[in-house]
C-alpha cells in the first residue's frame, strides 16, 4: 500500500517538469477540440496522435496519448450541448439534457456543470485504478493460456452484445471477422505466412493503426460529409463556474455514476458511450419523481450523470490494458497498441517486470484530468468558434492527416491502402448496424487467442476438459453462455414457455 | 436503412460472410500441421483460423437463417435496389467523398506531396461549397478561400510533421 503511494509520488515528480507539463496542456486541448468535432472521434485521436508521436520517448508519448484521451471524452459534450450532436459517441446521452439547458439560455451552466460530471469521474476512477489495478495484475500472474482463451472469446462476445443492443449476431460476427484480420501474415510460433496470397505486403500483417484510422477516421469523414450543414445555436455564454452546492446536490448520482464508468470501462470493449447510457439510464431509475419528470427536458442530473459515466470509463478501460494486456474501450486498444509499439509490455507480468509503470499510468491520468477541468472552464468562448467551422472546409484537411497518419508509422503506401479500405468498409459494416468496437477488440485480441488456444492445446495434450474445469474458466465459460443464451430468442420462448407451465401449475 | 433493405442487405451479407468463412476454415484444414517438424499437431498454424473460420460460418449461417424467416427473397421481387436511392444528395454526396479521397490516395507517391494534397484540399472544399447557379464572378471569395486553406494546410501539414514530429510524407 505505502509502497504504491510512494511509487505514485515518484512518478507525479517525475512529470513535474517543464516539458510535460506543456505536453500536457496542448494534447488535452486538442483533444477538447477533436472530442467536440463532430466525425472526430476519442479513437481516432488517440490514433492519429500514435502514429506521429512514435518518434518521442515512450513516456512522452503515452502521456500525450492519455491527455488526447481523456480531453477528447469530456470534450464530445461540448458540441452536445451546444450543437445537440454528440461530438463523440460517448456523448451521446449528454445531449438528452445538456441540449434542453442551452436552449435555455444556460448552455454555460450546462458546460460547467458537464465539466465539473467529468472531472469529479475521472477522479473516482482514477482512484479506484490506483486501488485496483495491482490487486488485478497479482491475480492475473496465476492465469495461464486456458484462461486467456477465455478472456478473448468473452471479450468479443460481451463486446459483441453490449455494442450491438438491437442485433447482437452482427456484433459477434464483427469481432470475429476482427479476430481473422489480426491471423493474416506471419503467425508466432512457427512463423508460417497466412493468408497473403503471395502478397509480400500482406505477409507482415495488417498493422492495428492504419486499420483504427481508416475505421474511425476516414469512415466517419464519409458519414459526416453525408449531411449538408448544421446550425450553431446562438446562445450567450454565461457563468460557466458551477456554484458547489448544485454539485454537491448530487453526490450519490455522482458516485454511483463514477463507480458504473468505471466498471463498465473495465469490461473487454464496451466503451465510454454505453458507459455514459447505462449511468444516465440507472441517475433516472433512482432520481426523485419531480426529477425524474425534467430528465430529458434539462435534468441538471441527467447531465451529471451522463458526463460522470463517460469520464470514468477512462481509467476504468487502462485497467484491463495494463493487467491483462485487453482494452477495455475502442481508444484505450489504441493506447494498448502504442504501449507495444513504444516497447512496453503491458499483461500480467507488468507488475513484476515494471510495478513503477502502473503508478507512472495514474500519474499522467492524474495530469490529464486536472489539464481537463482546467482547460475545460476556461477558453469556453474562442472554442465555440471552432465549432461554427463548417464540414466541407474541415473534413479534407482530418483526411489529409489519416493519409500522413497511416503512413507515418512504417512510411509504407500499402498502410495508406489498408486506411482506405478499412474506411469504405467500416462505413458500409456501420451502415448494416455492425459495430466497430468488436472488430478493434478482435484485431488486438487475434495474437493472444492463436499464441493462447494452441498452447494451452499443447500443455493438455488435446483434451479440452481444462478449459471447463479450472475456476477462472468455469466462471468465464458460464458468463459467456448467459450472455450468448440470453439474446438467443428461442431460448427465451422456452424459457418463457417452462415458466408459464411453472406458473400455471 | 429501412427495415425491409437491411433484409435484405443482410441476406446478401450472410450469404458472402459464409463464403468466406467456409474459404477460412478450407484453407486452414490445407495449411501444414508441422508434424514431419516433430512438432505437436496442436500447435498446427491452421488451429485458431480454423475456429474463427468455423465460427463466421456458423454465425452467418444463423444470419441469413433469420433474413430468410424475414421473407428476404420476397423482398428482392421489388428490385434489389429501393427505387431513386442511388440519386438522392446524400448518396452523391458519400460517391463524391469517396471518389475525391481515392484519387488523392492513388496519386501520393506519384508525384511530390504538396502538389495532390493543395489540388486535393482546394477541389474538395469547392465540390461542396461551389454553385453551379451563381456566375463565377460572384464566387472568387470562394476560390480564394479555399485556396488560402489548401496552400496553408500543406504547408503547415509538411512543415509541423516533417520538422517538428519528425515522420515521413509519402
Amino acid at each position: 500500500m505505502f509502497q504504491g503511494l510512494e511509487l505514485f509520488g515518484g512518478a507525479l515528480l517525475s512529470f513535474l517538469n517543464f516539458k510535460s507539463l506543456f505536453n500536457v496542456i496542448w494534447a488535452t486541448e486538442l483533444g477538447i477540440i477533436i472530442g467536440m468535432l463532430p466525425g472526430l472521434t476519442a479513437t481516432m485521436g488517440v490514433a492519429l496522435l500514435t502514429t506521429l508521436t512514435y518518434t518521442m520517448q515512450a513516456n512522452d508519448a503515452i502521456l500525450i496519448l492519455i491527455c488526447m484521451y481523456i480531453g477528447s471524452i469530456y470534450g464530445g459534450s461540448r458540441s452536445a450541448i451546444l450543437l445537440n450532436i454528440p461530438g463523440t459517441p460517448a456523448s451521446a446521452s449528454t445531449t438528452l439534457d445538456g441540449f434542453p439547458l442551452a436552449k435555455m439560455g444556460q448552455a454555460g451552466k450546462a458546460i460547467g456543470i458537464a465539466t465539473t460530471g467529468s472531472f469529479l469521474g475521472s477522479v473516482i476512477a482514477m482512484v479506484a485504478m490506483a486501488i485496483f489495478t495491482p490487486m488485478i495484475g497479482n491475480v492475473a500472474l496465476s492465469f495461464q493460456s486456458f484462461e486467456f482463451v477465455w478472456f478473448a472469446i468473452f471479450g468479443i462476445i460481451i463486446c459483441g452484445n453490449l455494442t450491438a443492443p438491437k442485433d447482437p449476431l452482427k456484433g459477434w460476427i464483427a469481432g470475429f471477422l476482427g479476430l481473422f484480420v489480426a491471423m493474416i501474415g506471419m503467425e508466432g510460433i512457427h512463423a508460417y505466412i497466412r493468408f497473403s496470397f503471395g502478397s509480400h505486403n500482406l505477409s507482415g500483417g495488417i498493422s492495428l493503426l492504419p486499420a483504427m484510422v481508416g475505421a474511425f477516421g476516414f469512415a466517419e469523414i464519409i458519414s459526416v460529409m453525408r449531411h449538408t450543414k448544421v446550425e450553431v445555436i446562438n446562445t450567450k455564454i454565461e457563468r460557466i463556474l458551477p456554484k458547489l452546492k448544485e454539485i454537491t446536490k448530487y453526490w450519490k448520482t455522482i458516485i454511483r455514476s463514477g463507480i458504473i464508468g468505471t466498471i463498465i470501462g473495465a469490461v473487454p470493449g464496451v466503451g465510454e458511450d454505453i458507459a455514459a447510457w447505462v449511468s444516465y439510464d440507472m441517475a433516472k431509475r433512482r432520481a426523485k419523481p419531480e426529477e425524474r419528470e425534467k430528465f430529458g427536458k434539462g435534468s441538471i442530473e441527467g447531465l451529471i450523470a451522463s458526463e460522470t459515466g463517460n469520464n470514468a470509463c477512462v481509467p476504468g478501460a487502462i485497467i484491463p490494458v495494463l493487467t491483462l494486456a485487453i482494452p477495455g474501450s475502442a481508444p484505450a486498444a489504441v493506447l494498448l497498441g502504442a504501449m507495444l509499439i513504444h516497447g512496453v509490455r503491458p499483461g500480467p507480468l507488468i507488475t513484476i517486470e515494471s510495478p513503477s509503470f502502473i503508478y507512472e499510468v495514474i500519474a499522467m491520468v492524474f495530469y490529464a484530468t486536472i489539464a481537463m477541468f482546467i482547460l475545460g472552464l476556461t477558453m469556453v468562448r474562442p472554442m465555440v468558434k471552432i465549432l461554427q467551422v463548417p464540414r466541407q472546409k474541415l473534413m479534407p484537411i482530418v483526411f489529409v492527416l489519416c493519409v500522413v497518419g497511416a503512413f507515418a508509422l512504417q512510411s509504407r503506401l500499402f498502410d495508406v491502402g489498408i486506411m482506405m479500405f478499412f474506411g469504405v468498409m467500416g462505413f458500409i459494416l456501420r451502415e448494416m448496424d455492425y459495430p466497430m468496437a468488436p472488430l478493434v477488440l478482435g484485431i488486438i485480441l487475434g495474437d493472444m487467442l492463436d499464441k493462447n488456444l494452441r498452447r494451452a492445446l499443447i500443455l493438455s495434450d488435446g483434451n479440452i476438459a481444462p478449459f471447463f474445469t479450472r475456476p477462472i474458466c468455469l466462471v468465464l465459460f458460464i458468463v459467456t453462455m448467459l450472455v450468448v443464451l440470453s439474446r438467443s430468442k428461442w431460448i427465451k420462448s422456452m424459457l418463457g414457455k417452462v415458466f408459464k407451465k411453472k406458473a400455471a401449475a | 436503412m429501412t427495415e425491409k433493405s437491411m433484409v435484405k442487405a443482410d441476406f446478401v451479407t450472410s450469404v458472402v460472410l459464409m463464403v468466406m468463412g467456409i474459404a477460412i476454415l478450407i484453407m486452414s484444414i490445407q495449411m501444414p500441421t508441422m508434424a514431419d517438424r516433430n512438432q505437436s499437431v496442436y500447435s498446427a498454424p491452421g488451429v485458431v483460423p480454423g475456429f474463427i473460420g468455423a465460427m463466421i460460418s456458423i454465425l452467418s449461417f444463423a444470419m441469413l437463417v433469420r433474413a430468410l424467416k424475414n421473407k428476404a427473397l420476397v423482398e428482392f421481387r421489388a428490385g434489389a435496389i429501393p427505387k431513386g436511392s442511388l440519386s438522392t444528395e446524400s448518396t452523391k454526396r458519400i460517391l463524391i467523398t469517396i471518389v475525391l479521397c481515392l484519387l488523392y490516395a492513388f496519386l501520393l507517391g506519384k508525384i511530390w506531396f504538396g502538389i495532390p494534397t493543395f489540388a486535393f484540399i482546394f477541389v474538395f472544399i469547392l465540390v461542396f461549397e461551389y454553385d453551379h447557379k451563381k456566375p463565377i464572378s460572384a464566387q472568387a471569395r470562394k476560390l480564394l478561400v479555399a485556396a488560402l486553406i489548401a496552400v496553408l494546410t500543406t504547408a503547415i501539414v509538411m512543415l509541423v510533421f516533417q520538422k517538428l514530429f519528425l515522420v515521413n510524407l509519402p
